[in-house]
C-alpha cells in the first residue's frame, strides 16, 4: 500500500503545474502538491510587495490558494500556472492593502533582495560592505511608488519576463516597460543622492 | 515559514469548496464583450448619420466656394449631435473592452485605433446601404423637434450671406429662376454665362436645387453653381413646401 502511495507521490512530483491544475479540478488532494510548490515563493513575493507581518502574509497566501482552487475552471493553460497564481496573489495583496487603509511605511526587503535589486539596477559589481549602505538601499526601494516597486520586484527579484509581468499586473506591455524604466531611473537618482553611485 | 498545504486541502474538503463553473467566473467578461459590440454597432450607426449629414456636399462645389467660406460652413453646420454620440460610443466601447478578462493586454491607443477603424468601416457600409437614410427619416418622424440640432442640412442651405441657398424652383423668367428656400422665402436667382450646372440639374418648376453664388441684393443671388438634390429629403420638404406655390411677380 505504501508503495502505491509512494508511486503516486512520485508521479505528482514529476507532473507539470498545468497537469496538476487540471487534475486538481476533480481531486483536491492533487491541489496540495501545487500548494507545496508555490507556498514559499508566494510568501516571499507578498512580503516583497507589502508591509504585512508574517502571520498576515501566511493568511493572505492561504486565501490565495483557496481563491485559486475556486477559479481553477478559468485556468486554461494559455499561460503558465505560476503566472496565473502570481496574478491572484498580487490582486489579493492589493485587496488586503486597501482593507487596511494604511499607507505602507517600509516593505520587507531583506539584505539579499536589496543587494540583488541594486546590482541589477546599475550593472556594476560593487562591494556593499556596510549594513548602512544596505539599509539605505532598502529605504530607497520602500520609498518607490507601489506601481514601480511591484514591477521591479517581479522583474529583478522574481525573475519574471515581460510577458509574465503583463499577465500578473494586468497592464499592457508598453506600460510595463515604461514602469520598469521609470522605476530604474528613480532608483538610480535616489542612489546617487545618497552617495551609493 | 510552515507548510500549510495540508491545511489548505483540509479547508477545501471541510467547507466543500468546489471550483466555480467557467461561466460563473466569466459572465461579467461576457457582458462587457456584449456591451462593446453594442457600442461598436451604435458608433457605426451614429457615424453613418454623420456621413449622411455631409452627403449633400459635392467636390464640384469646392471651386465655387472659397476655402475659408467652405471651412466655416462645415464647422458651423456640422452634425455635432451625431459626432458627439459617435465619440461617446467609442469611449464606452473602449471602457467595456478594458473590463473584459483579456482587455488589459493591448494598449489603449491600439484598442481605440482599432475601434475607430471598425466603426468607420461599418459606418461607411451603413451609409452606402442607406441605413442612415432610414434612421434619419424614422428619427425625425418621431422627434421632429430634434431636426435643428441633428440635421444641419436646412441650416447649411439657408446661408445666403455665405453664398449657399437651397430650395425648390417655383418659376422661371428669361435666364433667371425663382427659388423658394427652406424658410419659405422667395429668391430670384440670376443665371449668366459664368453659371455652371451639375449634370443632372434642370431648371424647371418643382426641381429641388442648391445654389452657390453671391448675394447681390435682398432676395437676389447671382448663381455660380447650381446643384440638383437627387436624394430624397422628403421630411425636410414636406412641411416647407405647399403643393402649389404662387410664382412671385417681377
Amino acid at each position: 500500500m505504501d508503495n502505491i502511495f509512494g508511486r503516486m507521490a512520485q508521479a505528482q512530483n514529476k507532473a507539470s503545474d498545468n497537469e496538476l491544475a487540471e487534475a486538481a479540478k476533480t481531486n483536491p488532494d492533487v491541489f496540495g502538491e501545487l500548494v507545496k510548490r508555490y507556498q514559499e515563493r508566494l510568501f516571499r513575493y507578498v512580503r516583497r510587495i507589502s508591509y504585512f507581518s508574517n502571520e498576515d502574509i501566511e493568511d493572505i497566501v492561504q486565501e490565495v490558494f483557496i481563491k485559486a482552487y475556486r477559479s481553477l475552471n478559468i485556468f486554461d493553460g494559455e499561460y503558465k500556472f505560476s503566472t496565473w497564481i502570481y496574478q491572484i496573489a498580487r490582486n489579493a495583496t492589493i485587496d488586503a492593502i486597501r482593507k487596511k487603509q494604511v499607507r505602507p511605511k517600509t516593505v520587507s526587503i531583506d539584505e539579499d533582495d536589496a543587494v540583488k535589486l541594486f546590482r541589477s539596477e546599475i550593472n556594476i559589481q560593487t562591494q556593499l560592505e556596510t549594513k548602512e549602505r544596505i539599509e539605505i538601499i532598502r529605504k530607497i526601494i520602500s520609498s518607490l511608488p507601489y506601481k514601480y516597486r511591484e514591477v521591479m520586484v517581479l522583474r529583478f527579484l522574481e525573475d519574471k519576463d515581460y510577458a509574465e509581468i503583463v499577465e500578473i499586473v494586468q497592464k499592457p506591455r508598453g506600460t510595463v516597460a515604461a514602469l520598469i524604466s521609470r522605476g530604474k531611473t528613480l532608483f538610480s537618482t535616489e542612489a546617487q543622492k545618497n552617495g551609493l553611485l | 515559514m510552515q507548510d500549510f498545504s495540508k491545511k489548505v486541502v483540509e479547508k477545501i474538503k471541510e467547507e466543500h469548496i468546489v471550483p466555480d463553473s467557467r461561466f460563473r467566473l466569466l459572465w461579467k467578461s461576457y457582458v462587457f464583450w456584449f456591451l462593446m459590440l453594442v457600442m461598436i454597432s451604435l458608433g457605426a450607426l451614429f457615424f453613418s448619420l454623420v456621413l449622411f449629414n455631409f452627403s449633400d456636399f459635392n467636390p464640384s462645389f469646392f471651386p465655387h466656394l472659397k476655402l475659408f467660406r467652405l471651412v466655416k460652413i462645415l464647422i458651423v453646420t456640422a452634425p455635432y449631435l451625431w459626432i458627439i454620440l459617435s465619440f461617446m460610443a467609442l469611449v464606452f466601447g473602449l471602457v467595456a473592452f478594458r473590463n473584459t478578462n483579456r482587455g488589459y493586454r493591448p494598449s489603449a491607443l491600439f484598442v481605440m485605433s482599432l475601434l475607430v477603424l471598425v466603426v468607420s468601416i461599418l459606418g461607411v457600409v451603413g451609409h452606402l446601404f442607406k441605413v442612415s437614410n432610414r434612421m434619419d427619416q424614422m428619427l425625425f418622424d418621431r422627434a421632429p423637434h430634434l431636426r435643428e440640432m441633428a440635421s444641419p442640412f436646412g441650416e447649411r442651405w439657408s446661408r445666403p450671406r455665405d453664398g449657399m441657398i437651397g430650395g425648390r424652383i417655383v418659376g422661371t423668367i428669361e435666364n433667371d429662376f425663382f427659388l423658394e428656400n427652406m424658410r419659405g422665402e422667395n429668391w430670384r436667382i440670376h443665371v449668366n454665362e459664368r453659371t455652371k450646372f451639375s449634370r443632372d440639374a434642370r431648371i424647371v418648376p418643382g426641381e429641388k436645387v442648391g445654389v452657390i453664388g453671391e448675394k447681390i441684393d435682398d432676395f437676389v443671388m447671382q448663381a455660380l453653381f447650381v446643384h440638383c438634390f437627387n436624394f430624397d429629403r422628403d421630411f425636410e420638404w414636406r412641411t416647407r413646401f405647399p403643393k402649389t406655390a404662387p410664382i412671385p411677380n417681377e
